[in-house]
């Protein structure tokens, strides 16, 4: 077997077990009488009723922003995972004075977070007022649309702002601009160097793959709750297949085995 | 129980469409697959492309709505139209005196190398300064373990990667930060990417069991 056969049927086996396991944890997640789902603490989903219900109290809007990350492309999940969030917590938010309004730099993400928001309109049986202008477009690089999001802060009174997707070292901009006008900000970036600037710049960051927890620990969802708990026991098979190679490496096993 | 039939039939399309360009790429040796991989990656491709001029439309006529209602900050929207039909007019004159055509025609490029570059880079410029405020913030955050660590390795990778004056002693910094930059930096990544990938991949399952639907109820 040549390596490019053994690559695309060990990736095939990996994402049959992965889909296997996902669909059975969903299943089991979403019988009756299943056992609530207990997770860690992360003190940015924890926080989210109240900056949301800040804003809506405060007359002020709600911004959710999916980064600059594009959809079609390595960026997708993170601004599907930025999407998912939308759908659970703007049903709050539309009901309030001033509505949310949803950035990012790509014409389909945009078109996705307009689809999502006209979806919890309606669901709220409030279609009228809906503006499509809600989701927009700030900035089409990702220099323009962090610079976009410092000034939006202030111009559309922005009361919360939340953002969830892929972004760079421009999330600094808008954590600051968040932060000199006094209002809480989340965020999230699948970038591992922007998560460490977030943590510095952000009154709520979200670590490594919480950002694809949202559905899971705001929602609730079978789907979500499945996927967080298929992650945890891939992430566990996958640190033990590391240690066992550094184990086998160290003893001269692997050399034995492959000769 | 009245049945969404657009709904149905737009989750049969993504999920057939995601399962073969999937199977393409995990099946790389059957004509077929490769073939319809690429048709529906090229259907993707323009219709990113149509999403793009979707979202120059969208910026415009949110930029154009401001102006008109002379909200707050209206006059950076006058900037930004102005701006984009100064773009759009420099590639058609480039056109038209056959200077080149295209997204690098002269006139652009010099746009894009004078204007926007120059632009861009003064605002990552700006990142290090609020990044000092920022690592000031933490400092006045009530004390965590996560915390005290953070703010303990950004003081050592700063004064590690400095260059110091000639006859100062760097105290093992340097070498302190370069095992911190080989071992437990690079370690951390890599859990983090292995947590993010593995997200990744989840979301893309969800999507194609139709577990998940972003592209309509």
């Amino acid at each position: 077997m040549d390596l490019t056969t053994l690559t695309a049927v060990s990736g095939f086996l990996f994402l049959a077990l992965f889909g296997g396991l996902l669909m059975l944890f969903t299943v089991l997640a979403a019988r009756k009488g299943a056992a609530p789902a207990i997770f860690r603490n992360i003190e940015a989903f924890q926080s989210l009723p109240n900056t949301v219900g800040r804003a809506v109290e405060t007359g002020r809007r709600l911004h959710i922003s999916l980064g600059s990350g594009s959809i079609g492309g390595q960026d997708t999940a993170a601004a599907l995972a930025g999407l998912t969030v939308l759908d659970q917590i703007s049903a709050v938010a539309v009901v309030s004075d001033k509505p949310p309004v949803v950035t990012t730099a790509d014409g389909t993400a945009m078109l996705l977070a307009q689809d999502v928001l006209r979806q919890v309109y309606a669901r709220q049986n409030a279609l009228p007022r809906y503006d499509p202008t809600s989701a927009r477009v700030a900035g089409l690089s990702a220099d323009s649309f962090g610079a976009a999001l410092t000034s939006l802060i202030k111009d559309e009174s922005v009361g919360g702002t939340i953002l969830i997707g892929s972004v760079g070292p421009e999330a600094v901009l808008f954590t600051e601009a968040g932060q000199r006008a006094g209002i809480t900000t989340l965020a999230g970036s699948d970038d591992p160097a922007t998560q460490a600037l977030l943590f510095a710049s952000a009154d709520y960051p979200l670590v490594g793959e919480d950002l694809f927890a949202g559905g899971a620990y705001i929602g609730r969802h079978p789907a979500h709750i499945a996927s967080l708990r298929t992650q945890d026991v891939l992430r566990m098979a996958i640190g033990f297949v590391i240690l066992a190679g550094f184990v086998a490496q160290s003893l001269g096993l692997l050399d034995l085995f492959f000769k | 129980m009245k049945i969404r039939y657009l709904s149905f039939l737009s989750t049969i399309i993504a999920v057939s469409v995601g399962v073969i360009v999937l199977l393409g790429y995990v099946v790389p040796n059957v004509g077929l697959l490769q073939n319809l991989r690429w048709l529906f990656v090229g259907w993707a491709s323009t219709g990113a492309a149509v999403a793009v001029w979707i979202g120059v439309l969208n910026l415009m006529s949110v930029h154009w709505k401001k102006f008109n209602s002379q909200s707050s900050g209206w006059v950076y929207s006058i900037f930004l139209i102005l701006s984009l039909l100064v773009v759009i007019g420099a590639a058609i004159v480039a056109w038209v005196l056959q200077w080149g055509s295209g997204a690098s025609n002269p006139a652009n490029v010099w746009i894009f190398r004078y204007v926007q570059s120059a632009v861009g880079a003064s605002l990552s410029g700006l990142i290090v300064f609020f990044l000092v405020f920022a690592g000031y913030r933490l400092m006045r955050r009530p004390p965590s373990l996560t915390v005290v660590v953070f703010l303990i390795v950004a003081v050592i990778s700063l004064i590690g990667m400095a260059p110091l004056p000639l006859g100062i002693p760097d105290l093992g910094l340097q070498a302190m930060w370069g095992w911190i930059a080989g071992v437990p930096a690079v370690a951390g990544a890599r859990g983090l990417l292995l947590g993010v990938g593995l997200g990744i991949v989840a979301t893309g399952l969800r999507i194609l069991l139709a577990l998940d639907r972003p592209y309509g109820e």
